[in-house]
């Protein structure tokens, strides 16, 4: 099995949505995650999480994917946050110029408290 | 010390070909027990070249390109050339959708791979326009195989 692929799971949490991403996001397989996004059901929710604490790394294709999620989702009536980076993936959205664009959490318990 | 190449052509290029090359990539950073943030930096930068390289260069005119990796003790190089007409990289800044935030959804590639990489270098040579990466090795004790 090639190794570019990645892993998706979702959990209900009371009025969240939590999805678990895990394996590599670049160009080979972003527009799978969008897609894979776009069939999360989000009705009557406050926020798709995006859990990245087992991502291991993403490029420019998955950042592209994320910033359009962030305003599909927004049209859906729910916010999209993010939680559990590791200093790898967080030193990317740095790079990409990314880190205060989305709503990033330390963990799912902080956003359970502060959203 | 590792070395491979792949041709690849306009023709029958799609996102199968990056990743047979991001998969060879992993084989040698396996077999060379690259440290993470050295795997990291070069498939990610290997991904944005390879991503230009399918959604740009082709369209621009060339028909036919090579990518090459070789490493030695001290660096991992990484090369990808085409026959396509000259690449301005002061010229490639198209007008870019943005987000509702005002945020422009593209056009992070060279900037992340310039951070990435310890040298970018953009030649034309023989006709053909040439992409090198470079990214020194870290002494082995100094990070840690995390995969």
């Amino acid at each position: 099995m090639s190794e570019q692929a990645f892993a998706l799971s979702q959990t209900r949490d009371d009025d969240l949505v939590v999805v678990q991403i895990a394996g590599q996001i670049d160009s080979t397989n972003a527009a799978e995650l969008g897609e894979r996004l776009r069939s999360v059901a989000l009705d009557g929710l406050r926020a798709m999480v995006l859990d990245l604490g087992k991502l291991a790394y993403l490029t420019s294709a998955g950042f592209r994917t994320l910033l359009i999620a962030q305003d599909e989702v927004a049209d859906r009536g729910a916010a999209l946050a993010l939680c559990n980076l590791n200093d790898t993936v967080r030193d990317l959205f740095e790079m990409g110029g990314l880190a205060d664009v989305f709503e990033i959490f330390g963990s799912l318990d902080e956003v359970r408290a502060k959203r | 010390m590792a070395r491979f190449d792949f041709t690849i052509d306009r023709d029958t290029a799609t996102t199968a070909t990056t990743a047979k090359i991001a998969d060879a990539i992993d084989l040698v950073a396996k077999a060379e027990t690259w440290p993470a943030t050295l795997r990291v930096a070069v498939k990610v930068s290997v991904d944005e070249v390879l991503a230009n390289l399918m959604m740009h260069v082709f369209s621009a005119g060339a028909t036919q390109a090579r990518f090459g990796l070789e490493t030695d003790d001290h660096l991992v190089r990484c090369t990808v050339i085409d026959d396509g007409p000259v690449f301005d990289i002061s010229d490639n800044r198209p007008e870019r959708a943005r987000t509702r935030q005002g945020v422009e959804i593209g056009g992070r590639g060279l900037v992340m791979v310039q951070r990435l990489m310890d040298a970018v270098q953009f030649e034309r040579v023989d006709g053909w326009n040439r992409v090198t990466l470079t990214k020194r090795r870290a002494a082995k004790d100094e990070d840690k195989e995390t995969r």
